[in-house]
């Protein structure tokens, strides 16, 4: 009994064509690459190389399928026929179809691969880790280094612009961290909170939510500072 | 994998795999489907599995020869041969009408019984290692075909064409064998097996239940890892409450 591996294989012709033709093979086995791995595999070039290469053939041999098929219906059934509003006969649509269905489903093999990888390392720059270690960056590609990079930038820029750190502090705030305060007596200057932040307490009035520490409970105690609770607001 | 430390909150920042970019999807897609050709198809020879021609002396001589109808068909793939194909490639053949296909076997009625009748300890994983996601999509496509009309039989003006209600004919048989198949993976999957699945990540987190596991198919595994994590995550936060910092998992390996 022939499974169809053995199937798409065995027709895939004598040696001298022997990496023609098989059907998707490739692109399944970066995946299965995929799967086998904890992270990620190390790159495979030379996979997706012969997944590229795979398509380009598929892709040639439709071309000549089309001349070939446009030739015969030309000379055999005269000019109308050939490439008329019916396209290419039905007995020449199902190679057509199959070679496009390769075509296609090698792309997207290789976009899982690559979308896969690239996912993977979002998670593990939200981990804050802001360098690659260098196992790691020996499993990448130059592009996916790059990318990581980019990725890195990104986040620190936009942390940097909201004076919040995204990637720590993953675990949702305890009220009982915070107070929010007023600022009752004028002139107190700045203080500085932990993360080294730098609060400014000069104007009367406003009204700040900051994290519990040993200044903001002096100036409370002192008076400087009046503590607001939920029901006062 | 130690998926056990994986944090809950990460299903956060995960970056959601539409179907497209799914691999678990795509790899169901490779099930194995017997099909019949319909007509002949030309060009593919290749495909049947007995088929001894030389693929390389038969394209030459087509190429430099002025096509001649008979030297298409020397590479052609004659009417009703049953060939092997992955589901993918055959999904616009099967909806256009160009093969009738049919169930693997591990989705015909002896294996549906087989598994009916005993659904808690049959090892689904030998049989497929996506069992449900490819039963689906077969049923998904067979429907798909129930629909979509079949238009591109060959030409024959005769309305009453007795290929294509044989066509017909066939196509609402396999549809009725596949509500057949639906109803079977519904309750194989929804029945003595997930309550198992249950049993064993609730109140057996320490135990080595890697024999159950291994007869579990791709979607089960999933619904049990699932189910682990949050045993586990329940049992620290017992011990340990939400203060807890977790350790990166991607840490360098």
């Amino acid at each position: 009994r022939v499974t169809t591996t053995q199937t798409l294989k065995s027709c895939t012709t004598p040696p001298a064509q022997s990496s023609n033709m098989n059907y998707g093979q490739r692109g399944r086995d970066l995946l299965m690459e995929l799967k086998r791995s904890d992270f990620i595999p190390p790159y495979s070039d030379d996979g997706v190389r012969a997944a590229l290469k795979e398509a380009s053939l598929h892709f040639d041999e439709l071309t000549d399928l089309a001349n070939a098929t446009s030739a015969a219906s030309s000379s055999t059934a005269g000019s109308k026929r050939a490439g008329g509003p019916k396209g290419p006969p039905t007995h020449a649509k199902p190679a057509f179809l199959l070679h496009a269905t390769a075509i296609k489903r090698n792309k997207r093999c290789l976009l899982a691969y690559h979308a896969h990888r690239i996912n993977n390392l979002r998670l593990l720059r939200w981990e804050g880790t802001s360098i690659l270690p260098p196992q790691i960056r020996s499993l990448l590609s130059e592009t996916e280094c790059e990318f990581f990079d980019e990725y890195d930038r990104l986040l620190s820029k936009q942390s940097m612009n909201i004076d919040l750190d995204l990637s720590s502090d993953l675990t949702p705030p305890l009220d009982e961290d915070f107070v929010s305060i007023r600022v009752v007596k004028s002139g107190i200057g700045t203080i500085v909170v932990e993360g080294g932040k730098t609060i400014c307490l000069d104007d009367v009035g406003t009204i700040h939510h900051v994290r519990r520490c040993n200044d903001v409970v002096h100036l409370i105690r002192q008076g400087a500072l009046q503590q607001l609770d939920c029901e006062e607001n | 994998t130690n998926r056990s430390c994986y944090p809950p909150f990460y299903a956060r920042f995960r970056i959601k795999m539409t179907s497209y970019y799914d691999i678990d999807d795509i790899l169901a897609e490779e099930e194995i489907i017997p099909c019949v050709t319909l007509f002949d198809f030309a060009h593919l020879s290749n495909l049947d599995p007995d088929h001894q021609c030389s693929y390389n002396a038969k394209k030459r001589r087509i190429d430099n020869e002025t096509e001649s109808s008979s030297s298409l068909r020397d590479t052609t793939l004659p009417e009703h041969t049953q060939i092997k194909m992955p589901l993918w490639a055959i999904d616009q053949w099967a909806t256009l009408g160009f093969v009738s296909i049919g169930l693997p076997k591990h989705y015909r009625r002896s294996s549906r019984e087989r598994i009916e009748s005993e659904p808690a300890t049959v090892d689904l994983r030998s049989k497929s290692e996506r069992y449900f996601l490819s039963g689906m999509k077969i049923i998904d496509l067979v429907g798909r075909c129930s629909r979509a009309p079949a238009a591109s039989l060959p030409n024959r003006r005769n309305a009453r064409n007795p290929r294509r209600n044989a066509h017909a004919n066939s196509i609402s048989l396999l549809s009725r064998k596949c509500t057949k198949l639906r109803r079977m993976l519904q309750s194989t999957y929804s029945g003595e097996r997930l309550r198992q699945t249950m049993d064993w990540t609730m109140n057996s987190i320490n135990d080595d239940v890697s024999e159950y596991t291994k007869n579990l198919s791709l979607l089960e595994r999933k619904l049990f890892d699932l189910g682990a994590v949050s045993s586990k995550d329940h049992y620290s936060w017992k011990l340990y409450g939400s203060k807890r910092i977790h350790v990166n998992p991607f840490r360098g390996m």
